[in-house]
């Protein structure tokens, strides 16, 4: 296994056979630069774990300008709607650089994760260590800390 | 302490919006200005007033600059005056970034929207190899890509050896192509031997507290960090108590701080 994988929080407290349970619901997935990695309102299929490159994660909307809210780079994760109704993607994703991923088929993960308790307790902290990671970064993002105090 | 005079030699905008502008100075008996990176000097526009400004830098002849950002009346007149006028200036004073400690470490500059400017004299510093570091990492978060301060100088470093640069904005444009996030993202990426490593910081609290965390996190000893906290400062003595921080007097006890010196106060709404 990939040293950066084993040493990743999806793979902690796991035995060998639950690793094998997880992995053998993930393939790896090249992305060319600026190719769409998750397409905002698609079914929500899949999660993604960044191994190399940069990914931005994109909210546009009809007559909107498209907006970037956050870049992602190896170690992190995206792709969490399959786990939150309605299942569908909330935010475009697009490959700022040549990317690899190790993706994880939604319906394989559900079924791994009913099975094995071990695998919940992973795949579920990794999901609330990125959404309380994400949150906190929006909400600095929201205090809008560099502008000017005079203004 | 009574001002000295001072001309300004010349007046660089460093936004479009005119909003941050760089005076380099020199005494009006020709020599250089002194301070070291960290230490701020007071400087007086006559008939205005007077604010405390950090060192953000040295021309290669020598010539101290600084910084200012427009907030108020004296910051609003100070932008107004050009080259060759006169202005009053005390200083140095407060402690300074602790550069003979960065040898043989990596040094890790963190900062964040005009806090780039107290640590600019050590993008300088570095880019000119006068640091003894192992090398040299910079984290730069702004607002936008427009409100990023002297990209001259983050491109010298960048162009470095044995410096990286790495900046992330609050908010991307069409043209951004670079990292979207807080600046304390960009310390969890590693790159540095946080056991062998010195931490700068400086910039709005709440982003000095949080970069605080990741260094903490990523295993940077408090012993080895070091910030520049901002009050209001007047006197720049000790006497007037008006940037009194608990036990501390930033403008004599500071600005730069070892995090282990203060770290109890760090996060304290009321002080």
């Amino acid at each position: 296994m990939n040293p950066a994988l084993e040493q990743h929080r999806l793979m902690h407290g796991l035995n060998d056979a639950e690793r094998t349970r997880l992995l053998d619901c993930a393939e790896p997935h090249h992305y060319a630069v600026g190719t769409p990695v998750l397409r905002q309102g698609q079914a929500a299929n899949r999660l993604v774990l960044i191994t190399a490159g940069r990914v931005e994660v994109r909210l546009s909307g009809a007559g909107a300008r498209v907006t970037s809210l956050e870049t992602l780079g190896p170690g992190e994760t995206l792709g969490w709607s399959w786990y939150v109704p309605p299942g569908r993607w909330q935010f475009d994703s697009w490959a700022l650089e040549a990317t690899d991923t190790l993706e994880f088929e939604a319906g394989c993960l559900r079924s791994a994760m009913s099975q094995e308790h071990a695998i919940t307790e992973a795949v579920l902290g990794e999901l609330v260590h990125t959404l309380a990671h994400r949150l906190t970064a929006a909400r600095l993002r929201l205090l809008d800390l560099y502008a000017n105090p005079g203004s | 302490m009574a001002p000295r005079t001072a001309r300004i030699r010349s007046v660089t905008n460093e936004l479009a919006s005119g909003e941050v502008f760089t005076w380099t100075l020199e005494h009006t008996d020709g020599s250089a200005l002194a301070g070291n990176p960290g230490q701020f000097n007071m400087l007086y526009a006559f008939g205005c007033g007077e604010v405390p400004v950090s060192i953000s830098g040295r021309t290669p002849n020598g010539q101290l600059q600084h910084s200012i950002r427009t907030v108020g009346r004296v910051t609003d007149a100070m932008r107004t005056l050009t080259a060759g006028t006169e202005i009053g200036v005390r200083g140095p004073f407060g402690t300074a970034w602790p550069l003979d400690e960065a040898a043989g470490r990596d040094l890790v500059v963190v900062a964040g929207g005009l806090g780039l400017a107290p640590v600019r004299p050590l993008l300088q510093l570095a880019a000119a190899d006068r640091i003894h570091c192992r090398k040299t990492l910079v984290c730069y978060g702004t607002r936008t890509p427009a409100d990023r301060l002297y990209p001259d100088d983050l491109r010298r470093c960048a162009a470095h050896p044995r410096i990286e640069v790495r900046t992330t904005v609050d908010r991307g444009d069409t043209g951004w192509r670079g990292e979207v996030g807080v600046v304390p993202r960009l310390l969890l990426q590693g790159g540095f031997d946080p056991d062998h490593s010195i931490a700068v910081v400086c910039g709005p609290e709440i982003m000095m507290q949080f970069s605080v965390d990741a260094l903490r996190q990523v295993g940077v000893a408090d012993r080895w960090i070091y910030l520049s906290m901002e009050r209001s400062m007047k006197c720049a003595v000790g006497l007037c108590g008006r940037c009194q921080w608990r036990e501390h007097f930033i403008c004599k006890d500071g600005p730069v701080y070892r995090l282990d010196q203060i770290a109890d106060l760090l996060g304290i709404s009321e002080l």
